[in-house]
């Protein structure tokens, strides 16, 4: 419990990352400055005529519309919109491009995502126009963001890609590693720990280059973070010191107060309380003066956290209210469902059960929808994902294509004055290149290969399963049909046995003289004779369609259609499917009953499909009511079977209804939707396929028909088939 | 002289009645036929002891089965001898049928003349 409720932590703090992140993405462009400065600034313009087409006021305008829309998004709407109206009729299209680019992040913080894109889009299409285009990476990891937070994982992905490569040819170094710091996020969400952290690595590798402290620790803070949930506190934590330290020297709150929360929680990941109880205390303080509000409610409920392990309850639980409080106004659901989950636990130890009831019912309702949440984003970000690698080998491909393009040309160009010196090393370069472009390629094609294979595999197993629940269903009717056999055998070997006595005996008699001869014996054994033949005859047509019905079982289903006696088909079948399981266990007992409506039309089916489904349903039923588990524990229930049939419905659409049922220990409705999925099985594993009544049901299916199950728990499950008459 | 024959199948009746027709109606001999072990228990509770000299008795039946029948009489009626029936003559059935107490065991199909032998012995006892 302890290491998911951290993960989740840990996750709901990644998405306060990105936020800050974003934001502060375009406060770097220009240098902050506050609302009431630029303001005045602004005013000051004003008194000048002609001040609404001067770009540098509209630049101006803009770095205060950004800071409204993030301090104040609603209200910052109107401002944001003659600002798009003046650099538009100034035809300054840069303005205008970044104006609605803003638009986009002030609708994007009022929840408004939909507006945002549309907004975010058409600042796309003026920001393409111009010469250079340097505005559109940006725009498209914004775009890619938003997409995130709407679920769109494919779309959000590749629109990091484009902005990353769109980063790459503008030079642009801030953008670029934003959107790659953007698809690590992705990564880790994923649990892609390896990825996730080469991908933050990636970008401590391009702040370290242009040299942006704050984004070397940010990158930092990330890293750790995702060593910590590798279970790699030691290693998370030399990382963090790297990120604490250079953020104290920057002087930095954001980051102080950032690193020494993440550094908390690898502390606490390492039971060094104390250690982790000042940093958080830290964490507070800072959140607290400078409004960070997510961040108090994170470090409030890691200190409570602290106290409950020191089972110190007064406290812990003082502090799990206060975060959940401030969780609560941030609408965190993560972290109130962290608060309530600590509460429950409190509370349960200080024996106020109620109010842990409460607390906990609090934290199984956020949990929920938080895992529900989190599972739909998951599979669709595990689609993307094919997408996205797809296309990052493309661009690698198409990058290395490039480079070797331009070693050529240098080559050419450089190789009669220095070939005699470098000789082939260039050459050396680019076939390095060249042999990784060729050995990436071969790599994809052996993958497409394997997933290609493992599909035709798929598909063969699919058949051969099908086959062996076939198969099985037939191994399980051999010994029943054995019997079924033997005793019809039997009776042809007694009663031709009796008849040739009886010959004899008749002979007998007429071999007396004729006044000594019993008449009336000689015609009571001529009749006995005539019944002992129409029973040879009954017993060998017995025997012969069971033969046959086996027969038919094993075949390949023609697929046609007859019209077929469906009691004499159940019946036959019921009693294959008992015999059968007698003979395969001794100590097998079971009774069964039928009520069969003699006035059953024909219907029209392949017998051979059908008897599977019935053959499935016996077995089924027989197992669950007299397997011996259930005996033992229900030793007063006889175990019964029972089929009927009945014609049901109006005279337009009258079907026939087969009902088998048994009184076994019903099925429970939390399975019940998934009897027929196939590969569900309740026997124990080896004993069934479980692809049984999955084939029923689609059998019947094929039939026009209906296959449904009602059951009682602890009473009784009926499985009902519906078939057209 | 009654015998009681336990078999699922309703042909066995017929079958019986002619295979001992002589005895029948020459040495007095009664055959009373169950078609299930829950018949053949009402059949010989009806009085105690039973009426019934012998019972015959099929293993492979719906519901209770010959041998927890076998089991059920001679808790109940331990003097009565009852010979078991089965289309398995496997060792399995033979030893837990004699285990149980069963007088005998044959096997179907019914060798008739060992069955008569048997039947004889009964009637002369
Ligand atoms: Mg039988």
């Amino acid at each position: 419990m302890k290491g998911h409720r951290g993960f989740q932590m840990r996750l709901s703090r990644r998405v306060g990352f990105l936020a800050a992140f974003f934001n502060l993405l375009t406060v770097l462009v220009s240098p902050a400055q506050t609302a009431e400065g630029l303001t005045s600034e602004l005013r000051k313009f004003e008194n000048s005529p002609g001040f609404e087409s001067d770009t540098t006021y509209l630049n101006k305008a803009n770095e205060l519309g950004f800071l409204l829309a993030e301090s104040n998004p609603d209200s910052s709407l109107v401002f944001l919109n003659s600002t798009i109206l003046l650099c538009r009729e100034a035809s300054y299209k840069k303005g205008e491009a970044e104006a609605l680019k803003i638009y986009g992040n002030a609708l994007q913080n009022t929840g408004d995502f939909k507006g945002s894109i549309e907004h975010y889009n058409t600042a796309l299409a003026i920001a393409s126009e111009i010469p250079g285009e340097k505005q559109v990476p940006g725009i498209l990891n914004n775009i890619g963001l938003v997409n995130y937070y709407l679920g769109n994982h494919t779309q959000a992905l590749n629109n990091f890609y484009d902005a990353i490569k769109r980063a790459d040819l503008t030079n642009n170094a801030n953008v670029k590693a934003a959107a790659i710091n953007n698809v690590a996020m992705i990564y880790f969400e994923q649990g892609k720990l390896t990825e996730a952290k080469e991908k933050y690595r990636e970008t401590l590798a391009i702040y370290q280059a242009i040299n942006n402290p704050g984004r070397v620790i940010l990158a930092y803070n990330n890293i750790g973070d995702v060593e910590l949930r590798q279970n790699n506190p030691l290693e998370a934590l030399n990382t963090l010191k790297i990120g604490y330290r250079a953020a104290l020297e920057l002087k930095s709150p954001e980051f102080i107060e950032m690193t020494s929360r993440t550094l908390a929680d690898i502390y606490s990941a390492l039971d060094s309380l104390d250690k982790a109880e000042a940093l958080f205390r830290e964490s507070i303080s800072m959140s607290r003066e400078n409004g960070y509000g997510v961040p108090q409610a994170h470090s409030l409920i890691g200190l409570a956290d602290l106290y409950y392990k020191k089972g110190k309850l007064a406290e812990a639980s003082g502090f799990a209210k206060e975060g959940l409080q401030q969780a609560e106004s941030m609408a965190q659901p993560m972290l109130i469902r962290n608060a309530n989950e600590l509460l429950s636990r409190i509370y349960e130890e200080e024996g106020n059960f109620a109010e842990a009831l409460q607390s906990f019912k609090l934290f199984k309702l956020f949990n929920d929808s938080i895992n529900t949440s989190q599972a739909q984003r998951l599979t669709a970000s595990l689609e993307a994902e094919y997408e996205f690698s797809k296309r990052e080998l493309e661009y690698e491909k198409a990058s290395l294509r490039q480079k070797w393009i331009i070693f050529s040309t240098i080559a050419g160009l450089i190789a009669f004055l220095i070939i005699l010196f470098v000789g082939n090393q260039n050459k050396n370069r680019l076939n390095k290149a060249y042999h990784a472009l060729q050995e990436k390629t071969a790599e994809i094609e052996i993958k497409n290969e394997k997933l290609e294979k493992a599909l035709d595999q798929l598909k063969a197993t699919q058949v051969q399963l099908i086959h062996a629940e076939k198969m099985a269903s037939l191994g399980e009717l051999t010994a029943g049909i054995a019997h079924e056999i033997q005793n019809p055998l039997n009776f042809v070997t007694n009663f031709s046995e009796l008849g040739s006595d009886m010959v004899q005996e008749l002979r007998e008699e007429r071999a007396r003289k004729p006044e000594e001869q019993d008449q009336s014996l000689q015609d009571e054994i001529l009749a006995d004779i005539q019944v002992n033949l129409d029973k040879i005859n009954h017993h060998g047509k017995r025997a012969d369609s069971i033969v046959k019905g086996m027969l038919q079982h094993s075949r390949t289903s023609s697929g046609e259609k007859l019209p077929t006696d469906i009691n004499a088909l159940a019946n036959e079948y019921l009693r294959l499917s008992f015999h059968g399981l007698r003979a395969k266990d001794k100590t097998f007992s079971a009774d069964f009953h039928t009520d069969l409506d003699p006035n059953l039309p024909k219907a029209e089916i392949v017998a051979q499909d059908i008897s599977r489904v019935l053959i499935n349903l016996f077995n089924n039923a027989f197992y669950a009511c007299a397997n011996a588990e259930f005996r033992k524990e229900n030793p007063d229930v006889k175990p019964m079977v029972e089929l009927s049939t009945k014609l049901v419905g109006d005279t337009d659409r009258r079907q026939i209804q087969i009902t088998v049922s048994d009184n076994g220990p019903g099925i429970p409705s939390a399975i019940a939707d998934k009897v027929f999925q196939p590969f569900f099985t309740t026997k124990p594993s080896g004993q069934g396929t479980g692809l049984g009544l999955s084939l029923s049901y689609d059998i019947v299916k094929a039939h026009g028909g209906e296959l449904k199950l009602k059951s009682k728990p602890g009473e009784l499950t009926t499985f009902t088939i519906f078939l057209p008459v | 002289m009654k015998i009681l024959v336990v078999d699922d199948e309703r042909d066995v009746e017929d079958l019986f009645r002619q295979k001992f027709r002589k005895e029948i109606r020459n040495e007095g001999l009664e055959l009373v036929f169950a078609f299930s072990g829950k018949e053949a228990l009402e059949i010989l509770e009806t009085t105690n002891p039973p009426q019934v000299a012998s019972v015959f008795s099929d293993i492979n039946m719906p519901g209770m089965s010959g041998l927890e029948m076998l089991g059920i009489i001679k808790s109940r009626f331990p003097q009565l001898q009852v010979n078991m029936i089965s289309a398995y003559g496997d060792t399995d059935n033979y030893t837990r049928a004699m285990s149980s107490g069963a007088k005998g065991f044959f096997t179907k199909p019914v060798d008739f003349e060992s069955l008569r032998r048997e039947i004889g012995e009964i009637l002369r006892s």
